[in-house]
């Protein structure tokens, strides 16, 4: 199948899945709110427009976004084992957002900015250590490196949990380590989308540069680009876009290392394709887990939990079929 | 075979999306009114017992009824607490609709079941429900703590459906919050008797203590005892919390004020406690008997230099359906307690069950049987 | 006045901190012919493809490509000037031949702008004149060496550049990939263009150049035409091990002592 059919019923599906997905809740009851009741009750039309719709879009932001910055890394970093959760991006955007939380103040902008601050750093001290590594080659490096520092952070987690208000504050803290966007309102995500759209629509945009920068340092300089600048502003724009969903949604994780693949498997390697089709599948694979952590039980499993169980075993899946050359 | 698995994996979402409706009760009773009360701008009305209810909730936002709210569902973590003070008033098994499943203790259900029968069928919110999930159950009123007020609380405003914050977590919140809980059941007058209540225990005990010489002030420590994974440990509760209020209300000085400046219970292990040195040692235990934490604490070798267990002042502290030193309805009663043990004679000397029984029929109301059950749990003294 | 594609002129360059890597290196190439830089391992050949490319800067001397020096490029331009076929690329991803090629296009496009037809078309006409257009659909990984040393010069091809810098072109292929490439680049730079290659092979040397450079230690030891370069002396001064060259037919055959 042509690539530009298959794109087209990718996008088909997110639409169908978009709209399917306003109707699945556990009001009036689970799992499905029938389409007449708009017409009656003004309870369900006021919880679709004010809680369910944001709720839903946040979900497939946080998916694209997280999605295509796993899919720029990989491609940035020559490494398809990596994803801003291993590179210690997330985990330094939660502890960021976490100490926002405790010692500033919660208003969106500030926890955004902790978040995307601590992000940074996070991926700065990565990069560092990879590059004083010794031990393996690079790919080796930047995981070791990046399962430090995300300890590092995880430890940092762990103690602002300790010195937080159990009733208080520490559920919110718990609530970055497992993943939720069941608090999305228009007022919090607005915000987030004033940071994502214009970082995935530039990252959209150099797609095709995406590639060339995939190519050792030499030979990308030799077809005139400038590749640490230009790795360096991909990767500006993806721990700005990911800490902004971070700090929406909490940690989120498995979804920027299994969709990039997903999208490389299913449609092609060159990010022209793969990108705009990351952003998509990791939509799309978001809002499904989101569905189900909100429709499933009669509670709310925190979304990080089922992206990992679900990404985790479609990997798994996707690595052990069809031997490939390279990924 | 793994493409099968792929597939088998899809079909397991699917499924899973539309398969999860069956067991969910759907007896959620359908209101006949959709009350819906929004805050509406004030129109200045006297707050009368039966019409034209305003109240003020522990974050001082003012909500405006134009009768009571029959419909109230208690949401979000630490709502027992929040429970136990709604059921204070008669009024609140007809109009108290649903519960969060897992309040902290199961001997804590077994009293709310005395005042409502009906308690169990109400039990259906998991302690982290989603705004969806109280919609669901067609609220007039959410009553959740008011540290919820930023995400959960809301996420439920959004949907039009008013909140009211509850902290009752200090003796002046505690007299307040009670009476703004009097008139948003349309009952104010229960509602000032029982912060008249509090308020006057409290200050019967501030002033038998106030009347004791300035340095007559006994060191005391208060410890939880927890067991986790076999392992035993001690823990102090935060400074700001209601357990160190007591003990300086009950005339002691709180060592472990100082060095208790987080947010949380904090381990100490038994050289601090040997440090401090306290003249008296008050134990409580949550989820077993504080009876036995005090002989397994005593019967520690390092303790028996402690001046306290040397002169037999280490107690437990007294619980029956919830430990008496939590910020629910019953810390009262341990303030009660705690003072006599403290300074012994400052105020005559009652037994437990009396208090416990005054207790249930002035904050309760409860008579007869369901009064014989709630005494047949004091602790022995 | 023929403009030299390629002259240099008394470079000398080493890394941060460390000893110099080159040390006067002199060298002129003409448009329409083919140098060999042919020095044992760690003369500093590969420093010097890299200096050429601007990738370093060197501490003393001055490049010029076609009587412009270096540093007056910038980096577009530079990019459509001269170009690099290194030795071997790893590519961690399943880009397929023509992706990979396409990215030759790279020196004319802007940064943020996509390929279009026009480019496709550049990249068709490589594919054709080096005679692999049947590897147009297949992964980049899973071709052959001789294969990935095709494409890699297709890709320099499509980029366009006059100057082609070709890192030890031949090392990894056999007898047959090895002169199929030779007789590539022979016919590239009769087309006009300045193909400056390093070898540690003297054979290759022999057989394509029209000028050699003999390289140690970063020092030129001698710069001509390969018949007054790769005699037995100065070779055996290149190698440090005695050398012996004999004539076969026409061609010299470097044997050691």
């Amino acid at each position: 199948m042509p690539m530009r059919v298959r794109f087209g019923w990718l996008l088909a599906g997110a639409a169908a899945l978009l709209v399917l997905s306003v109707f699945l809740g556990r009001y009036p009851t689970p799992p499905f709110l029938p389409p007449r009741l708009l017409e009656s009750d003004p309870l369900a039309v006021r919880l679709v427009l004010t809680l369910r719709l944001p709720r839903l879009l946040a979900a497939f932001l946080t998916g694209a976004v997280l999605a295509v910055s796993g899919l720029t890394m990989q491609m940035v970093f020559r490494n398809p084992l990596v994803e801003p959760g291993f590179l210690g991006v997330s985990q330094g955007a939660a502890f960021g957002a976490a100490l926002a939380i405790l010692y500033l103040s919660p208003s969106p902008w500030a926890v955004q900015a902790s978040a995307a601050a601590f992000g940074f750093l996070g991926l700065g001290l990565t990069y560092a250590f990879a590059r004083r590594l010794r031990y393996g080659g690079w790919i080796l490096r930047m995981v070791l490196a990046g399962i430090a520092v995300s300890a590092l952070f995880a430890a940092g987690v762990g103690l602002l949990k300790y010195l937080a208000d159990p009733l208080t504050q520490l559920p919110e803290i718990v609530f970055w380590l497992l993943g939720g966007v069941w608090a999305t309102r228009w007022a919090n995500f607005l915000p987030v989308l004033v940071i994502t759209l214009p970082a995935l629509l530039l990252l959209y945009l150099a797609r095709w540069r995406l590639n060339l920068l995939t190519l050792s340092e030499e030979a990308a300089f030799s077809l005139g680009a400038a590749p640490g600048r230009e790795r360096l502003a991909l990767l500006v724009l993806t721990v700005a876009a990911t800490a902004a969903v971070v700090s929406l949604a909490g940690m989120v994780g498995w979804v920027g290392l299994m969709i990039p693949h997903l999208a490389r498997r299913w449609f092609a390697a060159d990010a022209r394709v793969a990108l705009p089709a990351s952003l998509v599948l990791g939509g799309v694979f978001t809002l499904l887990c989101d569905d189900l952590a909100r429709t499933a039980v009669n509670g709310e499993i925190p979304l990080g939990i089922l992206t990992s169980l679900l990404g985790a075993l479609a990997f798994v899946v996707l690595l052990a079929s069809t031997p490939r050359t390279s990924p | 075979m793994l493409k099968k698995l792929r597939w088998i994996l899809w079909v397991v979402l699917a499924g899973g999306l539309v398969a999860c409706g069956g067991t969910v009760s759907r007896s959620a009773p359908q209101p006949t009114s959709t009350a819906v009360v929004t805050a509406a701008p004030s129109t200045a009305l006297p707050a009368s017992p039966v019409a034209g209810v305003e109240v003020t909730d522990a974050l001082g936002r003012t909500l405006h009824f134009a009768a009571p709210p029959q419909r109230i569902v208690v949401a979000g973590k630490a709502s027992l607490l929040v429970a136990d003070a709604l059921y204070a008033f008669p009024e609140a098994p007809q109009r108290i609709v649903a519960l969060p499943k897992r309040l902290q203790t199961p001997a804590a259900l077994d009293f709310l079941r005395l005042l409502d029968p009906a308690l169990d069928a109400k039990l259906v919110l998991a302690s982290d429900a989603g705004p969806e999930q109280i919609a669901a159950l067609h609220p007039d009123l959410v009553v959740m703590k008011s540290f919820l007020a930023h995400k959960l609380g809301a996420s439920v405003e959004a949907l039009g459906i008013p909140v009211f914050y509850l902290q009752m977590e200090t003796p002046e919140q505690y007299g307040r919050e009670m009476a703004q809980l009097g008139i948003l059941f349309g009952d104010p007058a229960r509602g000032k008797a029982l912060a008249d209540f509090y308020d006057q225990t409290i200050r019967k005990v501030q002033q038998a203590v106030a009347a004791l010489p300035a340095g007559d002030r006994p060191r005391v420590l208060f410890l939880q005892h927890t067991v986790k994974g076999g392992t035993t440990a001690y823990k102090v509760p935060p400074a700001s919390w209601l357990q160190t209020t007591m003990v300086k209300l009950a005339g002691g000085e709180p060592v472990w004020a100082a060095s208790a400046q987080g947010g949380n219970w904090q381990v100490v292990n038994l050289e601090q406690i040997a440090a401090w040195n306290p003249d008296q040692i008050f134990i409580t235990d949550y989820f077993a008997e504080p009876q036995q934490a005090v002989a397994a604490f005593k019967s520690d070798p390092t303790a028996a230099n402690l001046t306290a267990v040397h002169n037999g002042q280490v107690f437990p502290f007294p619980k029956d359906f919830v430990s008496w030193d939590q910020p629910d309805t019953r810390w009262v009663l341990g303030l009660e307690w705690l003072v006599r043990r403290i300074h012994p004679q400052v105020l005559p000397e009652v037994d437990l069950c009396t208090v416990a029984k005054t207790f249930y029929q002035t904050v309760y109301g409860l008579k007869g049987d369901a009064l014989t059950s709630a005494v047949a749990r004091c602790p022995d003294d | 006045m023929n403009t030299l594609a390629l002259e240099v002129r008394h470079l000398s360059f080493g890394y941060q901190g460390g000893r110099p890597v080159l040390h006067d290196v002199n060298l002129a190439a003409e448009a329409g012919s083919i140098m060999a830089v042919l020095g044992p391992n760690g003369a500093g050949k590969s420093s010097l493809l890299h200096v050429l490319l601007g990738l370093h800067r060197p501490w003393k001397g001055e490049v010029r490509f076609f009587g412009k020096p270096l540093s007056a490029y910038d980096r577009r331009s530079l990019s459509r000037t001269v170009g690099l076929v290194p030795q071997r690329e790893h590519v961690p991803f399943a880009f397929r031949v023509e992706e990979y090629l396409l990215l030759g296009r790279s020196p004319h496009l802007g940064l943020l702008a996509q390929p279009t037809a026009s480019d496709l078309e550049v990249v068709e006409a490589a594919l054709s004149r080096l005679g692999i257009a049947h590897l147009r659909g297949r992964e980049v990984a899973s071709l052959s060496g001789g294969e990935h040393q095709l494409v890699l010069v297709a890709r320099a091809l499509v980029q366009g550049a006059a100057v082609m810098l070709l890192d030890e072109p031949t090392a990894h292929l056999d007898l047959g990939n090895k002169h199929r490439t030779l007789a590539l680049l022979r016919s590239l730079a009769a087309e006009g263009r300045a193909i400056v290659l390093t070898t540690h092979d003297p054979h290759l040397a022999a057989y394509l150049a029209d000028q050699v450079l003999l390289l140690r230690a970063g020092r030129v030891l001698f710069g001509g035409p390969p018949q007054e370069a790769l005699t037995g002396e100065r070779l055996s001064e290149l190698y440090g091990v005695p050398v012996r060259v004999a004539q076969v037919g026409s061609r010299p055959c470097v044997l050691p002592q």
